[in-house]
Parts: structure tokens; C-alpha cells; sequence
């Protein structure tokens, strides 16, 4: 088995796997499957998304536990990187060379003749919105240039899979938008992808399947509408900054939906709690009207990644 | 637009002076450096064993002098003379001895350290990208080449100063009264001046060292590979020429000569009996001068907060 | 633009054709000629050759600026070989060895670009020994372009003077560069090993080799077996006999045995070399990186 190439096999399979660094746990018994497919890795700063990505990427050894990706064991096969494409989150190139000659070298070293080599590293830079034939030294490039051709080094070789952290960093939003379109096409291609991120909204945009670290243990597998139905059923808090916080607490409270009022110490804001979001923004505006309220800010709290952890967590 | 948040004010506190404010880089730079544990050994540890050897070079004499003197003849009311007058024979307690001790030091600890510390001053600061976030405060880059300075300075000052002066010091408590010590006050004020020469100028390579390179390592083994080629190419011309002059070519033989006036005059008399010529002082000094203005210039030139890449 | 790139980067099929991952020695030679392209470009490179051009220069202008008393050396038959192991095999050797050699592989860690090496199809040991491999013939290649200078320039005003007197052939200068990269193979493999599990290899290497290598080396009795050095001059002895040393070098031959042939000589450091990749080699594969950036 440990030889053996298996096709079909999942993207990830992990079990127990924990790696600590010292007194530090970075990831803590974790155990999960990841299939075929594009798959978002969510969690906010130091959950250990980039633990996990360097134990899949075969970077580091677990401390205890498995893991097996495309079926075969990680650290130390070099078999293994002939399909998996790696996209890191250091920032860090051979600063003298262009990214030509970045992408193109490391294509040699994967074994690719020349010409071969060049031609995938062109189509792979131009795919990631970057010139091939640009003169220019990574060091002159700005972060999200650098960003491109971190990830255009792990298309080029075509591989069948490929894990990426944190790939929207430095990116602006049209960057971003564009690399959560190629990502999207990855997997339409039939290219499996691990993706981490800590912004809900753009691993949404890429997939819908998302596992979701926090202090390095696995809170949560599964599709994004399932994740959002959580947060649905747990009350919704929205901070509401008007000119009569006090009569349009007292409408509020007539309806079932409420179940907590709060008014801070300014006494200018009231904080609802409600259990049917939806519902209450599409009532909120008649109440104000109504009862001519001037509306000064209306902010909801619960809408990040992190309260879905906060939930999650004291679950 | 006017700033309504509360909590904003500008600053009314005291600033520190415009000439202190290097003062903090050089503080952070002695911290940073000593965090290192094999650094905070080296400059704790070995580079005090010439230290011990002086001191107990020292203790074996003047539990000897009373033997000495007594066969000599001479009696105890002369003991002051007596101290200082075997103590400038070559194996005694004299400024032969405190000037080998200075110069073991510069010659073996001042690449050490200074490899060790050269990467870190400006090279590090430049891989990290923080040249930038220096220079977003109000400070000029002569504060900063300040601070840089005064942190290599510090440390080299030490492994240079310390033992020399410390070892004499250790001479006058074992020296059977305060004559020794009024006697040879003036030996350890050119360890000091020669201590400070030595620091200084090495300190100012190590900026101009430091600034040439983004990788620390290199900006180290290029001041390593300075000092010591530098020796033996002095060693290699010395051994097939003879001809003093070039002792020059050495950066720690400059240091040397120009010790050996500062420390005693009967240095020189004696090495000059061995049968070993030096070059003039005033030589020295100038390859130390151009040494000096050569760092600065390569300095000044390449420390910029951001670089532009071609 | 886009759409040729999207065409040549279409789904792959149900059988795709990969590369296979490289073997051992394959592999290696991969990242060793990548490697060598970039760091022959490089400054350190630059560095390193003016460096190694300053003994060539000695030798150039020896009969030019200096005034050489000596009758043995004014002959000009034994400035090459004296300059060659004094300064060229005694101090640049070492000095070349240790930078290229301790940085060989620590600088990818610490440049944080050694996930790039590692995430191809190759084996972690031709990640080591390929880096390896590229300090050696780097530094090899300017002990050997500096030692061919100082030889052409040996009879003195920049090699316009005669040289007939000076017993350095072409055979002996060449079996010199071969003896320089024997023992530049062997150093770097040393401290490129320490590379792999210190922080600071740097330093290390520079106290193994001017501390150790230098000191020990010239304690007499059998204690200097324990260095490279000694079987360096060894070698160097048997290149050119003692008849033919100048007086300071045959001191240093006085003190201690020397083998009677190259032979066993160049064994041992041929072994040295072996070990120390060896060595690196199997740490490599079995340590892990965790890449952050050092202080």
C-alpha cells in the first residue's frame, strides 16, 4: 500500500494527525477526509490552516497521527509531487531571477525538457494575468505580482491536485477576483484544491465545501449552506444607532423574534438580538418610517467568519 | 477635516534630545544581540581567559618580587621601584604583557565577535525590510549609522578594554602598594586610547561591511575574510620580502603598532631589540584613516530605506 | 493570450504522461545545475574571485614592486609554490570552502525558499547533495581559475618575466587545482553538513576550519592526523617533493610524518568528502524545516 498509487483516492486522509512545536499545539487531533473537488480550509489567524498545509505539503512531520494524500504518504516522496502542486504562504522567491525563469527552472527540476518546460511556464504566467516576457526581477515585483507567481510555479506542472495557502493575500480586489475565478476553474477542470483562507465570502465564492479549523482542532466539515443554517439558528446581534433608541426598542419587543434588547452606554445605540435576521432587516425600515426614527448606523455583528467560530466554539 | 475622536491628541510630552537619538537603536541592537546564547557565551566566557592568564601571571610575580629583590640585594624600602622595574622585562608584569593581552584580543576576538555581529547591524535590518520602517520615524540616517555604531562599538570596546585593564587592575591589588599603580597609570590610559582606536575603527568596517550585503551571512564572512587575509598576506610579504612596510597590509597589525606607542615607550625598545623593525606610526594611522573613510563612503552610498532594483 | 494558455492548460487526460520523480544522483545534478547557474552570477562569487585574485597578484608583481632579498625567492622558483600554500591552500581554500560550503543548504532555509526544492519530484537528498555539489564546483572553479593565474604569472612582471627557472609545470600546477578541489570537496561537505542541522553554521565553520583545521594542524606529533589539512600538504608534498619547497614550508614538513605517496592521502579525503555528504544527506531526508524567518 505504501508504494502503490492509488487513483480515485481522496484528495486527504487524516487521522489523530496533531503537531505540536514545542509547547505550542498547532494542530490537535484532527481527523478528515477531503475529497475530490475544490475544498476551502477556513479559520481565523494561527487556527493551524498553515500546519495542515505544510503536513499535507509533506513540509513537516506530524507529531502523531497519519495523513495520506492522493493516497500515498507524504513526507519524503517524491513520487507524490509528480501530481500535487504546491502554492505556500511564505513570501519568499530566488529575488535575482525573472518570473519566467522562476517558473521555467522549476519545471526543470521537475523534469520537464526544455522547450516543454518554457512552454508551460509561459502559458502558466499568462494564466495567472502576468507577462512571460517580462525583463523584470522578482525583487522589483510588487506583492501581488509575487502572489501570481507563486501560484502559477504550482499550475504549470499540471498536477492533479493542488494545495494553496493562503493564495489571495496582497492580492487587490480585482486581483482576487480574478484568482477566485481561476481557482473555480481549477476545479472545474478536474483539478482537486485545498484552499485556505480566513475571509468567509471568497472561499464561498470558490466552493462550497469548507473545513473549518480553530486552535488547531476541526470544528466543522462540510457544505457552506449548512455552516450559514448554524448561524442562522443562533441569534443574530445588530447594533442599531438612531435618533430614538427607546421607542424603537419598544416596537422591537413586541415581536417573538427578539429575544433581547440591550442599550449602550452612549445611549444613542440599541443592540437586538434576533433569531430571524432576515425577517428583522426587512421590518426594520417600516418601523422606522412609521414611526419617523432617523436611522444614524445600522452594524451587524455576527456576519464574520468569527462569529461563526464564537458560536461554534462555545457550542 | 477636523478629528472629532476623543481620544486623539497631539503629542506634548517630552522628546529625547536631537544628539540621543540613536540612543534607542543602540540599546535595541546590544538587546538583540544578546539574546543569542553562543554570542552572550563568547563575550562572557573565552574572551576573558587572557584575562585569567594575566591575573595569574600577575599573582606568581609579586609573590616572587620579596625573592627577587632579595637577590638583587636591594631592600625593602625599594620594593616601589623594584615592582615596576622587573616588571618591564618581557616576562613580567610590565606593559609588554598587557599590550600582548590587548593584542591577542584584537586579533583573535575582533573577527569573532565582529563576525558575529556584522550581520546583524545593517545586513539583517535590510533582509527584514525594516530599513523602511526605520526610516518612517524622525530619525536621519546619521542616527541610525549612530546607532549601529555604538552597538558594535559597545561589545568590541569590552573584549578589547576589559581584559587588558582588568588584568593591571588585578596586578595593582596584588602589588605590594599604590606605587605600581601611579607607576603604570599612564601605561593603562594608552590601553584605553588604544582600546577605543581599535574598537572604532573596527566598528566603522563593520557599517560599511554590514551595508554591502541584504544576507547577513555574507556581510560576516566578508569581514572575516578581512581581517584574516589581510594577516596573511602581511605574513606571506613579511616572510618572503622582510621589508617592514608590510606589516601594513595587515588591518590588525595597524592596530598593533599604533598600540605600541600608545601603551610604552619600552615596547618598542625591546621588540625593537629582537631584531623586528616597525613601520612609523604615522603609517598606520593613515591606512586606518583611509580604512575608515573607504566604510563610511561604502556606507553612506548603499544604506537606503528602500532599494531600487534594476 | 489567455485562451492559448487556457488550451494548453486543459484538463488533463485520464492517463496524463509526467515526469517520473528523479532518482538519487539524477536529481542532484538537477538542482546542482540550477543552482550553479544562479550563484555563479552572484556577487558572493564576485567576492570570492577577488579575493582569490589578490594572491595572483602577489605573485604577479613580486619582482616588480618588491625588492625580494631572499636569493631562494628572488630566483623565482619558489615564490608559486610558497604563495599556493601559504595563502591559496592555507587560508582561500578554507575560506572558499566554509562560505560556500556552510551556506550551501542553510541559506534555503533561511531564505525561506527551500519549500520550493522540496514540493518537486525529487528526493530530499538530491535537494542536499545537488546544493552540495554546485558550492564544490563553484569554489573549485575559482580555486582553479586563481591557481592558473598565479602559475601564468609566476616568473613575475605579470608572466612577461622568464619563468624558466621556476619548477612549477603545468602538470604540477594542475595536479595543484586538483588538490584544491579534493580538498574543497571535502570541506564544503563538512560544513555543509553542519549547515543542515545549525543555525549558525557559519560560524561554526569558520572556528572548525581557521581554529581547528589551522591550529591543530601545526601541534606536532600525531595529533594533526585528526585535520584535513594534513593530508593536504601530504599531497602537496608528494606534488612537488621536499627537495624543491621553500625553507618556511619544509619547516612546516619537519614537524610531523607525512605518507610517502599521494595515495592514502587522497583516500582519506575522498572519504571525508563521502562521509560529510553522507551524513548531510541522511539528515536531510529525515529532519524537518519548519521555514520561519531567523533573527
Amino acid at each position: 500500500m505504501s508504494g502503490a498509487v492509488v487513483s480515485g483516492a481522496p484528495l486527504v486522509e487524516a487521522s489523530g494527525l496533531s503537531k505540536w512545536y514545542g509547547q505550542v499545539v498547532g494542530l490537535n487531533d484532527v481527523t478528515v477526509t477531503v475529497g475530490r473537488g475544490v475544498t476551502g480550509l477556513l479559520g481565523p489567524n494561527g487556527a493551524g490552516k498553515s500546519t495542515f498545509l505544510r503536513l499535507v505539503s509533506g513540509q513537516i512531520i506530524p507529531s502523531r497521527g497519519t495523513i495520506r494524500v492522493l493516497g500515498e504518504r507524504v513526507f519524503g516522496n517524491a513520487r507524490l509531487f509528480t501530481r500535487l502542486g504546491v502554492c505556500p504562504e511564505t513570501d519568499a522567491f530566488y529575488e535575482s531571477m525573472t518570473g519566467l525563469d522562476f517558473a521555467r527552472a522549476m519545471l526543470r527540476l521537475a523534469g520537464f525538457a526544455r522547450e516543454e518546460a518554457d512552454r508551460r511556464a509561459r502559458a502558466a504566467i499568462a494564466r495567472v494575468g502576468l507577462d512571460p516576457d517580462l525583463k523584470k526581477k522578482i525583487a522589483a515585483y510588487s506583492k501581488g505580482m509575487r502572489q501570481r507567481l507563486k501560484l502559477a510555479q504550482a499550475l504549470a506542472p499540471e498536477p492533479e491536485a493542488l494545495v494553496l495557502d493562503e493564495p489571495l493575500n496582497g492580492l487587490d480586489p480585482v486581483g482576487r477576483a480574478a484568482m477566485v475565478a481561476l481557482i473555480r476553474d481549477c476545479g472545474q477542470r478536474g483539478i482537486s484544491v485545498l484552499v485556505s483562507s480566513h475571509i468567509l465570502h471568497e472561499v464561498e465564492a470558490m466552493t462550497d465545501q469548507i473545513l473549518l479549523i480553530h486552535q488547531g482542532k476541526l470544528l466543522a466539515e462540510g457544505k457552506i449552506r449548512e455552516i450559514r443554517e448554524l448561524l442562522d439558528r443562533h441569534p443574530h446581534h445588530v447594533r442599531v444607532a438612531c435618533s430614538e433608541p427607546r421607542r424603537l426598542a419598544s416596537r422591537l419587543a413586541a415581536h417573538a423574534d427578539v429575544v433581547r434588547l440591550a442599550f449602550e452606554a452612549d445611549g444613542a445605540t440599541l443592540v437586538v438580538e434576533t433569531t430571524k435576521p432576515d425577517e428583522f432587516y426587512s421590518r426594520l425600515p417600516k418601523i422606522l418610517r412609521q414611526d419617523a426614527i432617523s436611522l444614524a448606523s445600522l452594524e451587524s455583528t455576527d456576519d464574520g467568519l468569527e462569529a461563526v467560530f464564537r458560536y461554534l466554539v462555545s457550542a | 477635516m477636523p478629528v472629532y475622536e476623543r481620544g486623539y491628541r497631539h503629542f506634548e510630552g517630552e522628546r529625547s534630545l536631537r544628539l540621543l537619538r540613536f540612543v534607542p537603536i543602540a540599546a535595541n541592537g546590544v538587546r538583540l544581540a544578546m539574546r543569542s546564547k553562543l554570542f552572550l557565551f563568547l563575550v562572557a566566557f573565552p574572551s576573558h581567559i587572557s584575562l585569567i592568564v594575566g591575573a595569574v601571571i600577575a599573582y606568581l610575580f609579586f609573590q616572587q618580587l620579596p625573592l627577587m629583590m632579595q637577590q638583587r640585594g636591594m631592600s625593602p624600602a625599594e620594593m616601589t621601584q623594584a615592582s615596576f622595574l622587573f616588571s618591564s622585562a618581557q616576562t613580567q608584569v610590565g606593559p609588554l604583557l598587557y599590550w600582548t593581552i590587548q593584542s591577542v584580543q584584537a586579533g583573535l576576538w575582533i573577527p569573532v565577535i565582529g563576525g558575529l555581529l556584522a550581520g546583524r547591524l545593517i545586513a539583517a535590518d535590510a533582509q527584514a525590510n525594516a530599513l523602511e520602517v526605520y526610516f518612517a520615524r524622525p530619525i536621519t540616517r546619521l542616527d541610525y549609522a549612530l546607532g549601529k555604531f555604538f552597538t558594535a562599538f559597545g561589545f568590541l570596546l569590552y573584549v578589547t578594554l576589559v581584559p587588558p585593564v582588568g588584568a593591571w587592575g588585578v596586578a595593582c591589588l596584588f602589588a605590594p602598594n599604590a606605587s605600581y599603580f601611579h607607576a603604570s597609570k599612564s601605561m593603562a590610559f594608552g590601553l584605553v586610547v588604544n582600546a577605543l582606536l581599535i574598537s572604532g575603527v573596527s566598528a566603522t568596517l563593520m557599517l560599511g561591511v554590514s551595508s554591502a550585503s541584504k544576507k547577513p551571512r555574507f556581510a560576516s564572512a566578508l569581514f572575516v575574510g578581512l581581517m584574516i587575509f589581510s594577516h596573511v598576506a602581511s605574513q606571506i610579504l613579511l616572510e618572503a620580502i622582510g621589508k617592514p612596510d608590510v606589516y601594513l597590509v595587515s588591518i590588525t597589525n595597524n592596530f598593533l603598532i599604533v598600540g605600541y606607542r600608545l601603551v610604552s615607550e619600552t615596547v618598542v625598545g625591546q621588540i625593537i631589540q629582537e631584531g623586528v623593525d616597525l613601520p612609523p606610526r604615522e603609517h598606520a594611522l593613515f591606512v586606518l584613516g583611509g580604512i575608515v573613510l573607504v566604510s563610511i563612503v561604502l556606507f553612506a552610498r548603499r544604506l537606503r530605506a528602500v532599494e531600487v532594483v534594476r | 493570450m489567455i485562451d492559448a494558455a487556457a488550451a494548453v492548460l486543459a484538463p488533463p487526460a485520464p492517463s496524463v504522461v509526467r515526469p517520473r520523480p528523479a532518482g538519487l544522483l539524477r536529481g542532484a545534478l538537477r538542482v546542482a545545475a540550477f543552482d550553479l547557474k544562479r550563484s555563479a552570477r552572484s556577487f558572493r562569487a564576485f567576492v570570492l574571485l577577488l579575493f582569490g585574485a589578490l594572491p595572483a597578484v602577489l605573485v604577479g608583481m613580486r619582482d616588480v614592486l618588491f625588492d625580494v632579498p631572499d636569493e631562494e625567492f628572488r630566483a623565482g622558483a619558489v615564490f608559486f609554490h610558497f604563495v599556493f600554500f601559504m595563502a591559496t591552500m592555507q587560508f582561500f581554500l578554507l575560506f572558499c570552502s566554509v562560505f560556500l560550503g556552510a551556506s550551501a543548504f542553510s541559506e534555503e532555509v533561511e531564505d525561506q525558499t527551500l519549500v520550493y526544492l522540496f514540493t518537486r519530484p525529487l528526493r530530499r537528498a538530491s535537494v542536499f547533495l545537488g546544493k552540495l555539489w554546485s558550492a564544490t564546483v563553484l569554489g573549485s572553479a575559482i580555486l582553479t581559475v586563481t591557481t592558473l593565474a598565479m602559475w601564468a604569472m609566476r616568473g613575475g612582471r605579470f608572466g612577461a618575466g622568464s619563468a624558466e627557472n621556476v619548477p612549477a609545470t603545468a602538470a604540477q600546477a594542475l595536479q595543484c587545482c586538483g588538490l584544491l578541489t579534493l580538498g574543497c570537496a571535502a570541506y564544503s561537505a563538512v560544513f555543509a553538513a553542519i549547515g543542515t542541522f545549525l543555525k549558525k553554521p557559519l560560524l561554526v565553520g569558520i572556528l572548525v576550519a581557521f581554529g581547528w583545521e589551522v591550529v591543530v594542524s601545526n601541534i606536532p606529533g600525531v595529533i594533526p592526523n585528526v585535520t584535513v589539512m594534513y593530508y593536504l600538504r601530504s599531497i602537496f608534498a608528494s606534488i612537488y617533493g621536499r627537495a624543491d619547497l621553500p625553507r618556511p614550508v619544509v619547516q612546516v614538513f619537519l614537524r610531523g610524518p607525512n605518507f610517502d605517496t599521494a595515495g592514502d592521502a587522497i583516500l582519506v579525503v575522498a572519504g571525508v568528502a563521502v562521509v560529510g555528504a553522507a551524513i548531510g544527506a541522511w539528515i536531510v531526508s529525515h529532519r524537518e524545516y519548519v521555514l520561519n524567518r531567523a533573527e
